[in-house]
């Protein structure tokens, strides 16, 4: 697999995911805020907060349920759009087509011409082009299950997607704890609704209640960050990643590998008898900061190109095609 | 009905003897168009237009900033070729590869042909393509050009001619294989009512051509692209994909000593053979172009120490010049003591003073072409053109002879092809068969027709408005070999 491939491949799975995450978002929050006396415009700040755009509230979008969707949805300014993400995605995965089987790549299309329809002529039912591209989404994922191989391509997608969903699942966490801090809770909600939210958001309130019954903000957390099942918690998602490192090859995942499992461990000794929500924002802060971290080491070692090159034979070499139209 | 309208008016047609008079070839293909019917057919041209965007068979134009995706048009209604007659251009493509590849290969030694008179010295010493650091270097096998795109045309009589050789990268091949996939996915009928030959094996039969070059028993290969931003990137990266070959750019590629290194996940990584779509000039900028930073310092190194096989070989662009075409049927005589199958166009080399006299009179009904240039670029049509672009070309070529030709406009066959209103009317077309050359010549059956969409037009090049078809090559032998696949079971 080419150097230059792999940090393509670890962004493909980021975009997907992530977009997946604020697919989500949307759909979860559309719904529930018809349900709610909040008021929205706090809740979808802290939304936007938790998914990395906090500056977009000078836009006047919080404002409205439209303004809010589009910009999560469809606004190309906005780089963590479902749209943003998508296009991405699709662009590595059009120059790395080469490592997919046909029909993955058809499948990225599919994602695109989705958005392009939407951009081009909304759909009358917002829900039902949500869930087309839920559906969509989910497509790719099931034909990469069952067509990649288990080799490095698979890995760096896998490993792409893990990092982020464990990023997207402490920033929903840490956006509820802003919600709370404001206190926006209607008169009519209870001390658990915005929790129940949260594992809506997540799509994880069956799989909780099965496990922990009543919805309580303690446990939520527990289930959320140090459940070792449930496929969107904060320490699944870093067991997975770290399945990957381990099949990449280690004089350049190493140092990322060393990070990751350090802040594995820490979830996965978590003592029974320490509470999770003091200082969970703090918390999630500093889970949020070492992520970064892996994603630097990843940066360093595996995708940059001259890691093991001699200075002096570093020289700079353009594309041809450039070169060609000067 | 709309095929019972069908005129050919005039022009030779390949589906239509007369009006309302098909040819027995196309025979099965009306019977079952007629039975889907024509609202039907053309429901699933547009369906198939719909899948070329869906499997991203698409280039982004040159210079749109809004990224604007095209599709290379395709038209649904395929071009058909005889068993016999294509036997015969079968034949007659093999035989021009191995006299091409002989003449390259005596440019770079003795010049056999220079010396005994077959073709004039100062023709090959002014040819752009010409290599003359190459002098005395031999490729792998002998062979220079593995893969080759020769143009082939039908003039008002129906009799095929060569147009022009490509045997720099010829481009084009993805649509053969993209275009058969959809024809069998959306007309499935179609190929269960007669024998059609298989085109898919191109890919498996360019990869043994490659892994031929290299003297290891599992080299590995590469196909070099310009990059994601080359309007044939999707055809690069298919190739690369279908044979489970490393699709690599300059940026990842370095020589180390006398070997071609890839950079992987796993540190530097040696490549053996190099299938690279890229042009000689930006290969090696030690060895073609000191002046650019462009292409892999040392690959030329790599390549003639004979631990990197490229293909094509580099110099093979000496070949493919326009007026070297002139000489290629006496070529064929000289080196293969054989005659021409497949015959050229009437050219006039404007070198030659008393050519270059007939093409200057004649202008307003001949085709003129720069030598060296490809896809429609730098080309005159006299019937289509006015009398500013006829002077204009009347001084280029008084300027630079050497650059030009000149050829009669042939009234190139047609094709019936559905027009955007959607009815159907006939368009001219070309052929571009593939020929791959590792240890033997061979020939994809069929190879990419290309059709002149606009009413009347005879460019055929997807820069100016033309699109594709599926070329079927008829065959009488059952589709499924009768005899089991493991000898001596039943």
């Amino acid at each position: 697999m080419l150097r230059r491939a792999a940090e393509n491949l670890v962004w493909i799975g980021r975009h997907l995911e992530r977009a997946e995450s604020a697919l989500r978002v949307i759909e979860a929050e559309c719904l529930l805020s018809l349900d709610h006396d909040r008021d929205p415009a706090l809740t979808w700040k802290a939304l936007f907060t938790a998914l990395g755009d906090p500056s977009a509230g000078g836009q006047g979008l919080f404002s409205s349920r439209d303004r809010a969707v589009h910009w999560l949805l469809l606004e190309p300014g906005n780089p963590n759009s479902v749209l943003s993400c998508l296009q991405s995605a699709r662009e590595n995965a059009r120059i790395l087509r080469d490592l997919f089987p046909g029909r993955l790549m058809d499948q990225a299309n599919r994602l695109h011409f989705i958005l392009l329809a939407e951009l081009s002529e909304p759909a009358a039912s917002l829900n039902e082009m949500l869930e087309e591209l839920a559906r969509a989404l989910a497509a790719w994922h099931g034909l990469a299950e069952g067509s990649l191989s288990r080799d490095e391509t698979w890995h760096l997608l896998h490993l792409g997607g893990m990092l982020e969903r464990a990023d997207q699942t402490s920033r929903l966490l840490d956006a509820n704890v802003l919600l709370i801090n404001d206190s926006v809770l209607g008169l009519g909600s209870s001390i658990e609704a915005p929790w129940r939210d949260l594992l809506q958001i997540a799509s994880g309130l069956e799989m909780y209640r099965r496990q922990a019954g009543a919805v309580a903000p303690e446990r939520v957390v527990r289930f959320l960050m140090l459940d070792g099942r449930f496929p969107r918690s904060m320490k699944h998602c870093l067991a997975e990643a770290m399945k990957s490192l381990e099949a990449l090859p280690w004089g350049a995942v190493g140092e990322a590998a060393r990070r990751l499992g350090a802040m594995h461990a820490q979830l996965a000794y978590w003592s029974p008898a320490e509470p999770v929500l003091p200082g969970l924002h703090e918390r999630l802060d500093a889970f949020q900061l070492g992520l970064n971290r892996v994603g630097d080491a990843l940066g360093e070692g595996l995708f940059n190109p001259f890691a093991e090159e001699d200075p002096a034979l570093m020289s700079p070499r353009g594309d041809p095609m450039e070169a060609q139209q000067q | 009905m709309e095929w019972g309208d069908y005129d050919p008016e005039g022009f030779f047609d390949e589906a239509f003897e007369a009006p309302g008079k098909p040819r027995a070839s196309v025979q099965p293909y009306l019977r079952e168009a007629e039975r889907l019917g024509w609202p039907e057919l053309t429901r699933r041209a547009a369906l198939a237009e719909t899948m070329l965007y869906r499997k991203g068979v698409t280039f982004s134009v040159k210079g749109d900033a809004q990224g604007t995706e095209k599709i290379l048009p395709f038209d649904t209604i395929p071009r058909t070729v005889g068993e016999q007659e294509w036997a015969t251009l079968d034949a007659g493509l093999r035989q021009r590869v191995r006299a091409l590849n002989a003449f390259i290969n005596d440019v770079y030694h003795q010049r056999r042909a220079v010396k005994d008179g077959i073709i004039p010295s100062e023709l090959i010493s002014s040819c752009q393509g010409l290599m003359p650091s190459l002098q005395g270097w031999a490729p792998p096998l002998g062979v220079w050009c593995h893969v080759t795109g020769t143009d082939l045309v039908r003039d008002g009589k129906g009799a095929w001619h060569v147009l022009e050789d490509n045997l720099r990268c010829p481009s084009g091949v993805s649509y053969v294989l993209v275009n058969r996939e959809l024809m069998k996915r959306v007309f499935p009928a179609f190929f269960e009512q007669q024998g059609i030959r298989p085109v898919e094996e191109y890919s498996e039969r360019l990869l043994g051509t490659l892994r031929a070059l290299s003297p290891k028993g599992a080299p590995q290969v590469a196909l070099l692209t310009p990059g994601p931003y080359n309007s044939a990137y999707f055809e690069h990266a298919f190739l690369a994909q279908q044979m489970g070959a490393q699709l690599v750019q300059a940026s990842d590629l370095r020589v180390e000593g006398d070997e071609l290194m890839m950079l992987t996940t796993r540190g530097w990584s040696r490549v053996d053979v190099l299938y690279r779509r890229v042009d000689d000039a930006y290969l090696d900028p030690l060895a073609f172009r000191p002046d650019s930073l462009v292409g892999v310092p040392g690959l030329m190194r790599a390549v003639r120490a004979g631990k990197l096989a490229l293909a094509n070989a580099p110099g093979t662009g000496v070949a493919d010049d326009k007026a070297v075409y002139a000489y290629i049927p006496a070529l064929i005589r000289y080196y293969l003591s054989e005659d021409p199958i497949i015959p050229n166009v009437e050219t006039f080399v404007c070198w030659d003073e008393a050519q270059r006299s007939h093409v200057l009179a004649n202008l307003g009904s001949m085709v003129v072409k720069a030598v060296a240039e490809a896809g429609g670029y730098g080309m005159l049509v006299g019937p289509h053109s006015t009398r500013a672009q006829q002077e204009e070309f009347r001084q280029k070529i008084i300027a630079n002879p050497r650059n030009y030709i000149g050829q009669p406009t042939l009234a190139l066959s047609r094709v019936p092809t559905i027009t955007p209103e959607g009815r159907v009317e006939g368009r001219h077309v070309d052929l571009r068969p593939y020929i791959l050359y590792g240890k033997e010549p061979w020939v994809l059956p069929g190879g990419l027709t290309r059709v002149a969409l606009r009413k009347g037009s005879l460019v055929v090049n997807s820069s100016q408005g033309g699109g594709s078809k599926d070329t079927w090559v008829l065959s009488s032998r059952a589709q499924h070999p009768a005899e089991p696949l493991v000898a001596g079971v039943a």
